[in-house]
This record gives structure tokens, sequence and C-alpha cells, in this order.
């Protein structure tokens, strides 16, 4: 139970360290910003964004000269003066290799020290300031002139409604890790039962036991909360190292904020107490041993009302358009995050319910005994484990939601132009073209002089069919790395960024965060994926210690480990089967929902839908298969003798 | 309607004219604790008999072995001349789905099946169709006077009718033994004398033999013959008939 809580508090400090992850990272960005200065100040520090590439690498490099009493750029010591360079960890790593060499040689400086962090967005960052050499000449007019450094970050202030839609989507994608936390909890409750037993016959009443239960999980929770924070630790640089949106971070800049933790470190073991009495209230501790009380009748029929509700909220608010399409209309935003989390709680407990009628229905007329066993359990506790398979099932429900509405902005963004003509003639690696006119400011100089270059045209036409006012110069060369440097060192002081044709970036690529949301978001699933997994696995062996009486009771009756090993694939295979059909059925329905009130095209990632279905499938099979080596102990004749 | 046995289980097939179940010097440990110490007995077909002694003297341990659940450090078990720790575990397996029937004093009953389900589960795994294996279920929980309780599982019965629905079970399938321990340990003696008359009563007609495990002389009196274990050895014996 510890290392479930162990695991389980390392995941809540890791998410609740990603916000102030990236508020770090947005600081530091709005640190480096320039106040800008007047026309013709006197104390200024001129700007010139020059963006270089050595080879594949872009760096973002900014020429400095000061005017009077310039300010000091944020993370520098001092102003560079002329020809002195200053880079970024990441770059000053790079340094000592070609790079560092042609960066000196190109922009007639020297490396005089690094940037200091606060100054540098990311660990991933390549940037560098340098001093304009004196032998340069770069016009004013070009420059930005900047009196100080440092903006205020601007935030939206975050309103009681706001809060509340940010917690609702907080608790979803939390609810596996606390449903991990809470079959943990439920694990110790049911393997101390001896132990539980033994006290009732030394006299202790049931409330007592419930006491000293929930006291012993507050202790063992209190220590793996302890633990987590070195697991903790452990996991952060590889959550720094770009899982987050594939937004790289100092793993120092992901620390949770104080009241967090230690609300965190407070409620967990007060959350496993209350677990603990929650999940004793069906069991009866008698001085023979501990015996969980049956249920007969499932009233799961009403989470079909919370879905048909769930729903028909949505439906209204699909067709209030305009409300939808106001951002700031906080009404529509909690309808729509009620009526999602009222459809999300009733897919999982209809797919629950469901299972449990059909195996009602089937538990009196099925021919094997294996499929009997299997669905008169599931019959006689329908929640346990099909909450969990339910749980997954909606996983694959929400993320179909969020693939459709990427997918969708990706495809929009896609069909905005195919390849340009000039684009198409070329072969790729053998070519260089300009992009990025926007920053043509200086005069181009002319490179058709470079040793290596065949021809040189411009055109208003990018190179995906995009057409602009802005000219882009196409550049045929003989497709030899040093004609590459050559032209980009021709280049240097223009602002034009040169590259291979088959390295320049799509427009939509230029929205490559979509992309890259996007595949955060499947990888923080399938993180989310494992958890379950592990969720199931340790309900999984719950149930069969719990049940090892039982099963002990079969075998000695003679059923062999095969019957019930099927038995219980046939348990988890319904709630499997009904979970998954209303988790895609969801979120199929919710999509449609959603993308039609926002008028967004609507595309289903049928791919995506299919590998997640087979990925669940085969974890939860593969995890049923696990837990087979608990089933051989639990079924082992002889511990009728210990029961 | 008659109950198809398997024929792929030629284990334990009668090889000679002998005690149906014979324990040998039979020894077990539990770590420290010497359970059973060189304990030697032969059960006969159809005999009935009542194994006493105090808690701690190795009664059930007996019984255990005695049904090939345990299996002996020291000495040997046979059924029906043959050694229970020379075969396979799976064999052990169908044995005691086909030959043997067990009723204990709690806790036997399969706590998610309805005492139907539970009954006809022997005849079912024996391969008995279910339409059938169902209806000779209720008809003996009939004869045992717990029809009533057919559709209920174990939480819901008292503690009699869950006794009588394991006898149901144990004997449901005519085993050729019957092991019972403690049977009536958990019930009142009206519910207890009518326990033990069921399973005698059906045993005997039946020809099962019963290996019959209690502290309770009175329940003991319902054998044929009584032995007393001490300290994990034969104390006494005596035929009660």
């Amino acid at each position: 139970m510890a290392v479930g809580f162990a695991v389980g508090t390392a995941l809540l400090l890791s998410a609740a360290s990603i916000v102030p992850g990236l508020r770090a990272r947005d600081d530091r960005e709005f640190a480096r910003y320039g106040i800008q200065a007047r026309r013709h100040a006197t104390d200024a520090l001129l700007i010139w964004y020059l963006p270089q590439s050595v080879g594949d690498l872009d760096i973002q490099a900014s020429v400095v000269e000061a005017v009077g009493d310039a300010p000091t750029p944020p993370g520098l010591p001092r102003v560079p003066r002329p020809g002195e360079i200053f880079v970024s960890e990441r770059l000053a790593a790079l340094w000592s290799g070609s790079v560092g060499a042609t960066l000196e040689r190109r922009l007639s400086g020297h490396l005089q020290g690094t940037i200091d962090r606060a100054a540098v967005d990311g660990p991933e960052v390549l940037s560098l300031w340098v001093g304009k050499p004196d032998n340069v000449d770069l016009p004013r007019s070009d420059a930005y002139a900047v009196r100080a450094f440092g903006q205020r970050r601007w935030t939206i202030p975050l309103d009681l409604a706001s809060l509340f839609i940010t917690i609702i989507i907080a608790s979803a994608l939390l609810l596996p890790i606390w449903l991990f936390v809470a079959t943990a909890t439920r694990l110790s409750a049911a393997t101390r039962e001896g132990r539980l037993a033994a006290v009732r016959l030394a006299g202790g009443t049931q409330s007592q036991v419930r006491f000293f239960a929930g006291v012993e999980s507050g202790t063992a929770a209190a220590a793996g909360a302890l633990l987590g924070i070195p697991l903790f630790l452990l996991l952060r640089p590889a959550l720094a190292n770009g899982a987050i949106a594939n937004t790289f971070l100092y793993p120092s800049d992901l620390t949770p904020p104080i009241a967090v933790a230690v609300s965190t470190l407070i409620a967990l073991p007060i959350l496993a107490i209350g677990l603990s009495l929650l999940t004793m209230r069906r069991l009866v501790v008698s001085p023979l041993g501990v015996v969980r009380r049956a249920r007969r009748s499932h009233a799961g029929w009403r989470w079909v009302v919370v879905l048909g509700i769930g729903i028909a909220m949505l439906a209204w608010c699909a067709s209030q358009h305009a409300a939808l399409q106001r951002f700031g209309d906080i009404r529509v935003m909690v309808l729509v995050g009620s009526s999602l989390a009222s459809i999300a709680f009733g897919l999982v407990g209809t797919a629950t319910w469901l299972a449990w009628a059909i195996a009602r229905h089937f538990a009196r007329s099925v021919r094997s005994v294996w499929a009997m066993l299997g669905m008169r359990r599931l019959e006689a506790e329908p929640t346990s484990v099909s909450r969990v398979v339910g749980g997954i099932a909606l996983m694959i429900a929400m993320v179909g939601v969020v693939q459709a509405g990427f997918l969708s902005v990706e495809r929009d963004e896609a069909s905005l132009g195919a390849p340009a003509a000039w684009t198409r003639s070329l072969a790729p690696g053998t070519d260089i073209a300009t992009s990025d006119g926007s920053i043509y400011r200086a005069p181009i100089p002319d490179v058709s002089s470079v040793p290596g270059v065949i021809s040189v045209r411009w055109t208003h036409e990018g190179p995906f069919g995009d057409r602009s006012s802005l000219r882009t110069a196409v550049i045929e060369t003989d497709g030899a790395p040093a004609t590459l440097e050559a032209v980009r060192d021709r280049l240097v002081w223009s602002g034009a960024a040169v590259h291979p044709v088959d390295q320049l970036k799509e427009p939509w690529a230029g929205s490559g965060d979509i992309t890259s949301i996007r595949r955060g978001a499947m990888a923080i699933t399938l993180f989310l994926l494992l958890v379950s997994a592990a969720t199931l696995l340790v309900a999984m062996v719950d149930w069969v210690m719990e049940r090892r009486r039982s099963l002990a009771v079969l075998s000695v009756v003679g059923v062999a480990g095969a019957t019930v090993r099927r038995s219980i694939f046939a348990q988890v295979a319904l709630p499997l089967a009904t979970s998954i059909s209303f988790g895609v059925a969801g979120a199929l329905l919710v999509t449609k929902l959603v993308y039609a009130a926002v008028e967004q095209r609507i595309v289903i990632p049928t791919q995506q839908l299919i590998v997640l279905v087979i990925a669940v499938v085969a974890i939860v099979f593969v995890v049923t298969a696990l837990s087979v080596p608990w089933l051989r102990i639990a079924r082992r004749p002889e511990l009728l003798r210990e029961a | 309607m008659t109950l198809e046995r398997e024929t792929d289980v030629p284990a334990f097939a009668a090889t000679s004219v002998g005690p149906l179940i014979e324990s040998v010097d039979v020894r077990k440990r539990f770590g420290s604790t010497v359970a059973l110490d060189g304990l030697s007995l032969e059960i006969a077909g159809g005999e009935i008999v009542a194994v006493l002694g105090p808690s701690g003297s190795g009664k059930s341990t007996l019984l255990l072995c005695l049904a090939g659940i345990l299996l002996p450090d020291g000495g040997d078990v046979r059924y029906r001349g043959r050694s229970l720790a020379s075969v396979p575990d799976a064999v052990r397996t169908r044995l005691r789905r086909d030959d043997f029937g067990f009723v204990f004093q709690f806790g036997q009953l399969v706590p998610e099946l309805t005492a139907l389900d539970n009954v006809s589960l022997p005849l079912r795994l024996a391969g008995l169709r279910r339409r059938d294996a169902i209806d000779r279920a209720r008809a003996f929980l009939g004869s045992l006077g717990v029809d009533d309780v057919a559709e209920s599982r174990a939480g819901e019965m008292s503690g009699g009718q869950a006794q009588r629905v394991a006898v149901a079970r144990a004997l449901v399938s005519r085993p050729r033994v019957i092991f019972a321990d403690e049977p009536t340990g958990s019930l009142d003696s009206t519910n207890g004398e009518l326990v033990m008359e069921l399973l005698v009563s059906t045993a005997r007609r039946q020809g099962s033999s019963v290996v019959l495990v209690t502290h309770e002389p009175q329940v003991a009196a319902y054998a044929d013959r009584e032995i007393v274990v001490r300290d994990g050895r034969l104390a006494h014996a005596a035929a009660l008939v």
C-alpha cells in the first residue's frame, strides 16, 4: 500500500508541478522582452534579431550595440562589447565542435561567457547575444531600441467558474491516479483480514476494527507519501525533457507550489483513511474472518439517467453556437464541463451496469462451468474490476474527442495549400531556399557569386503554395554542405534564414504546436493507460487474494486451474466489451456534438481509436494474465487449513 | 438420469480387494510443529469412521492428507491401492472431483454461486449436461429440505441451510468417499442433528464411505467406528456398531 501511495504522490506532485514549470518558462521569456525606447532615444540598447543556422541547428542570435547608458540584457553581466559572444547553456555545450568555430568566424567574435538561466526559456534553447562588430554596418532603422528589459506577464484572472472547470479537467486527468490510490487502499484493507479478525476475537467491536484499519491505512499512506517525494525527484528530469507537450523545462522549474505539496502530503493519508472506511463498509469482520457482503441488486440503471442528462445538456449547449463560440461565456463553459462530467460518469456506470445485466441474464443458461463462474462472479460483485476497466474505456472516449479535435485542426491547416511549383521541381537535398522573407530589411547580398550556387530567383509564392507580399529567394546550388554554409556566411547580417528545401517547415507546421500537443495528449494517455494497467493489476491481485478461501474451495471440489483462469478472463472480457462499446460510442457522440457546436469539420480518428482499442484490450488481458501466479497461490487447497 | 464419469482417469481403478483408503505411517510437520507422527489407518468402502481428538491433535491434518489435499512428509496415503503422492496434481484434482465429496465447518460454499449452482457444480464438472445437472441438484436440495433457498447465495442463507446445501454438494455426485471436517461445528444442536441425519443416511444409501472429523461424541456416534488421535498418533480405535 505504501508503494501505491508513493507512486500516487509522485504522480500528483508531477501533475502539480506542470503549471509552475510552464509558468517559469513563460517568466523567462517575458524577462528577456525589451521595453521599446523612443525612436531617437539617447540611452538605449539597439538589438538586431538575426537568426543563424549551422548545419541543421537554428540559433536565435541577437546582435546588440549600446547607445549611451544602455540597459544590460537579462542573464548577462554587461552589454556585450563588439565581438563578445554570450551563449545559452545548450549552445555552450555544442561550442567546442564546428558550431562554435563557424559562428565565431561568421559573427567575427569570440565566446565570452554563458547566459544565465534566468534569461533562457528552456534547456533546449540555442541562443546567443553578440556585440556588433565595429566593421559591420547595420541600419539603425532595422534595430529594436530597448530602454529596459522585463515585462509583466499577461495573465487571465481565474474566476470561480474557470476554477471549477479547471478542477473538473484536472480531476478527469487525475482520475486514473486516484483510482490507483483507492485500489491500493482497498488491497491493504482486504489483506489484513487476519489481524482484523484477531482484534474481533479479542473483543473489539466492528467500529473499533474499522478505526484500527483506518489508522493503519493513514499511517501507511503517510509513509508512502513521504517516499513519493524522492520518487518525484527521480521522475522530474524525464518529465522536464519534453514529456509535457514537447516542451523542455529545467528540472528545477518543476517544483509544485509548497501549499499544494503540503496539502497533498496531508490529504493523501486523510484520503486513505476515508477510502479505507468506505471500502470496508461492505466487509463484515467477524472473529472467524472477513466476509464481503454480496450485492443482489445493482441499481446501475441510474447511470443511464445520468448519461441521458449529460447528453441532453451537451446537445443543448451545442445548439447555442454563438454563446459557445464566445469564449468568455462562463455559463456555457460550466454547462459544457458539467455535461461532459455527467457523460463520463454515466458512461462508466452504464457500461458496468450493462455488463452486470448481461452476466445476470446469461449466468443461468451458459453451458460451460468457466463461463458460469465468471458470469456469477460478475453478477455478485460487478463493480471492483469493471469500474477500472470502464475507466480505461472512458479514457479512450475522451482521447478520441481530443484527438478528433486536433486532427480536424491539423487537416484544416494542412489544406491551406499544395507545394508550390518551384518546390516540386527541385530535388530535395540539392537545392537551397531562403524562407521567412518577413525579416528582409537589409539589402540582401548577392549570393550568385558564391561557389556552388547555380541560380538565384525571387518569388512571392512560398514553398508550399502560400502567397505573400514578401519575397522568397530560391537559391539553386550543387547541394554540397559547404555551399550551404558559404551562402549563410554571405547572408550573415541580412537576417535571412537559409534552409535546404527539404528542411523547410510547412506553413501548418508553424502551428506544429497542435501536432506536438496532440502527440503530448497521446503520450499522457499512454502514461495514464499504464497507471490504469497497474491499477487493474492491483485490483485483480486484490480480488484473487480476497477470495482465496473461495478459490481453495473450488480447487477442493475438483475445479481445474484452467477452468478458474478462463472464468476470470470471462469476468474481465464482458465489462471490457461493454465499456469499449460505450467508450467509443460516447467518443463519437461527444465529438459530433462538440465539433458541430464550434462549426468545426469533424475528422473521426479511426486509426487512433482502433490502435487504442487494441492497446486497451491487450493491456487488460496481459494484466489479467499477470495475476495468474497469484491465482495459483490462492487456489491451493491446503489454504483451507489457514482460512 | 445417471452421472457419466469421465473415463480418462484410470489411475484409481480398483486394483485389489483391500481398504478403500489406507494411511501408512503418515508423518506431517508444519515448521517445528508435528501434526502427524506415524499414523496408520484403513478405511473400507461404505464405512463411516469418526476421527476424534482434542484441538491441535492432528485430526484435520489427517483428513486433508487422506483426501490428497496435503501430501505427507513421510509415509504414504493410498486410495484404492494407489499412492496419492505418486500421481500428478491434476489427477488428484480429478479424484477430488469424481470420487470425493467435502463438507467443512463453514465457508465451503462458493459465495458468488447460488445454492443450485453450488450443488450442480460437481455434476457439471463431471460432464453432465447443464439441464440434467440443474434438475438433479434441485431434486437433491429438495430431498434435504432446502429447495426454497435454491436461488440464494451463501450470504443469504442461515448456517443450517448453508450446511445442508454443502452436504448436498458433497453427496450429489455419489462420491465414493465423503470427508467431513466438523460438519456441525457452526450449528445449533437441532440443525446439527438434522445435518448429520441427512449426511449419514444419504451416504449409507449411496454406499459412500465417510471420514468424519469431530470433537463431539454425539456426532461421532453416527459412525461405524471411531478412532482417537492424540499428538499426531492413533491413541484409540473402537468399533461402534
